[in-house]
């Protein structure tokens, strides 16, 4: 007796008759796979304590100063006074900040390539642009949240300790919330543009992170020596090249207080013009790794 | 009017004419064919294009010249096709820092599949259900693969297509997944398999397209390309306790063309593998001679395409 070859198994497969979401669907499954991969969450416990040790570095000052402002009470000393802590909260979360898109930066972009799972990607319902797109929402995210819970926190502190009560607290407190908006937009364009380029372009995540690291001590230390030295006809301009210094002048310059200290002050050059100088060198960046991927993907 | 071989009545992918070079190489070189729903083969040697048919069809690289459609469509162009496509790539496409399941609900959810269970089912189905929570970093091979094709069935794809799925996959492995895309083929899915081993493709689908040196060498059924392939000699091993005897006896069988004799046996050279097993026994039971081996000695699919490419 002869039978046909290759018999087919009923192995229990079944259509899917579900939803589909299309590009939108994928572009946040790649948001969320990126928030969970830098936070380290669904990982491994040694990938989660970079990122959580620094967030605690982050949070530590604004738990310790608001549960100092609730203990001690109201004009008693002015070291507790949270009323214009805002300002000095960014600049330290900043260098903080720094730091962590060193890490959130490769961690989001280099193993998609070092794994070849970009063919994976490549092969679902989603352009290049729609997967870094994705992906540079979630360094926002990352670092956007990184900057703004602390400043939650003293936003809580403020209105909790305002000597009109919580609730007019609150109404005193808002003017800051768009300041705050703006001042974590102003970091977030800082760092984050420079970070994602660079991942897009190293293989590796600890060489990125450190690539980028000096790039921004770099950068800084480099248009530190040029403005204070006065060493090069219009010079001054290079002070636009610093993030680090341009984002906390730009901090105090929201915020109201004026740094005489700072880089753009010796340079003679206004914190708006630095924030559009921010804005320029990001939108670049963005283009680089916007280019590298067209050619990746 | 018969179609050509490499033509299916009711195409869901077409190859028109394509041409793919990289630098000064050319990878595939006005290749024409179609694919329609069932599985077919993609067979050729390491370096005959397969792969990079297979990443122009997925839309994963841009064809130098020709055209390529699937389900109608420019995979090149057309995001919204891959909701209907999935693709297993040669390379090692996984994270070895998460888990099994943690990379198929990924790929399910970015195909926005949204069916919870979906990717428990298809785990059970490659039989990766116990390893699903181990990190895939320290799986074998063998276990990449099946995790690989978890993570595109799991999207419930019209259009599998699969670049050396076997590869690193045991015997028992091998089966469970060809069974697999066997019954993708007869739910009226297209299903492309791309194979260098003869066997494999043999065993997956019925109809093959084979391509060396990126041009179209043979397509048509298995059955098909075999018979075209007669004119090969085949140089078959036969180890036997009287090598000189069988020799004599063998060469005298039409199915011999020339024979080396050793100690511990013979090289048969064949124009005609099939008829020489079949005599090879009794002739050597007519003479009393023990045979203890019969090994094809050349049966390498690059040798047996490149015999194709050249012989024309």
């Amino acid at each position: 007796m002869t039978t046909d070859r290759g018999a087919v198994y009923d192995l229990g497969y079944e259509p899917y008759h579900g939803e589909r979401r299309g590009r939108k669907g994928a572009r946040l499954t790649i948001w969320a796979d990126g928030n969970r991969r830098v936070l380290g969450l669904r990982r491994k416990a040694r990938r989660k304590v970079m990122p959580w040790l620094l967030i605690a570095i982050a949070l530590l000052p604004a738990i310790v100063s608001v549960g100092i402002a609730f203990i001690v009470p109201a004009g008693v000393s002015n070291e507790f006074n949270l009323a214009d802590a805002n300002a000095s909260f960014f600049q330290l979360g900043g260098t903080i900040v720094m730091l962590f898109t060193a890490l959130a930066a490769p961690e989001l972009l280099i193993p998609d390539r070092r794994y070849g799972v970009l063919s994976m990607l490549s092969s679902r319902p989603l352009t290049s642009s729609d997967y870094l797109a994705a992906r540079f929402a979630s360094n926002i995210t990352v670092v956007g949240g990184f900057l703004l819970i602390p400043q939650i926190l003293l936003f809580i502190g403020q209105a909790g300790t305002d000597p009109d009560g919580l609730v007019q607290g609150i109404i005193n407190s808002a003017p800051t919330i768009p300041r705050i908006l703006a001042v974590t937009a102003i970091y977030i364009t800082a760092f984050v543009p420079l970070g994602f380029m660079i991942s897009s372009l190293v293989q590796r995540k600890s060489i990125a992170a450190s690539v980028f690291l000096a790039v921004i001590i770099g950068l800084t230390a480099f248009a530190e020596a040029i403005v204070r030295n006065s060493v090069l006809p219009g010079g001054r301009w290079m002070a636009l090249l610093a993030p680090i210094n341009t984002a906390d002048a730009a901090n105090n310059w929201v915020f109201g207080s004026i740094n005489n200290d700072s880089l753009l002050a010796a340079a003679d050059i206004h914190p708006a013009l630095g924030i559009a100088a921010l804005v320029v060198i990001g939108s670049a960046a963005v283009m680089v790794s916007v280019w590298q991927y067209r050619r990746l993907m | 009017m018969t179609l050509d071989p490499a033509f299916v009545p009711d195409p869901t992918i077409e190859v028109v004419t394509v041409s793919k070079w990289f630098g000064q190489k050319v990878a595939v070189s006005g290749l024409s064919c179609s694919f329609g729903p069932g599985v077919t083969g993609l067979l050729g040697p390491n370096g005959a294009g397969k792969t990079t048919l297979l990443r122009m069809i997925s839309g994963l690289t841009s064809v130098s010249n020709g055209k390529i459609t699937v389900l109608g469509k420019n995979p090149r162009t057309d995001t919204g096709l891959f909701s209907s496509m999935a693709l297993v790539p040669d390379e090692d496409a996984v994270y070895g820092d998460i888990t099994g399941r943690q990379f198929v609900r990924y790929s399910a959810a970015l195909s926005n599949v949204e069916e919870r269970d979906k990717p428990e089912e298809v785990l059970s189905i490659v039989a990766m259900g116990d390893a699903a929570d181990r990190s895939i970093g320290g799986y074998s091979k063998g276990m990449r693969q099946r995790i690989k094709v978890a993570a595109a069935i799991v999207t419930d794809p019209d259009v599998l297509i699969l670049d050396e799925p076997l590869n690193g996959t045991d015997p028992i492995q091998r089966a469970h997944l060809i069974a697999l895309f066997e019954g993708f083929g007869e739910e009226g899915r297209t299903v492309i398999v791309s194979s260098h081993v003869l066997e494999e493709v043999e065993r997956v689908s019925k109809r093959v397209i084979a391509i060396v040196d990126g041009r179209l060498a043979a397509a048509g059924s298995v059955e098909a390309i075999r018979a075209s392939m007669h004119d090969i000699p085949y140089v078959v091993r036969i180890s036997t306790d009287a090598p000189r005897k069988l020799g004599a006896a063998l060469f005298a069988s039409s199915a011999a063309v020339s024979i080396t004799s050793t100690n511990d046996g013979i090289s048969v050279s064949t124009k005609d593998i099939t008829t020489l097993g079949k005599d090879t026994p009794r002739i050597a039971s007519d003479i009393g001679a023990r045979i203890t081996g019969f090994r094809p000695q050349d049966q390498s699919l690059e040798s047996v395409f490149r015999y194709l490419v050249e012989g024309r």
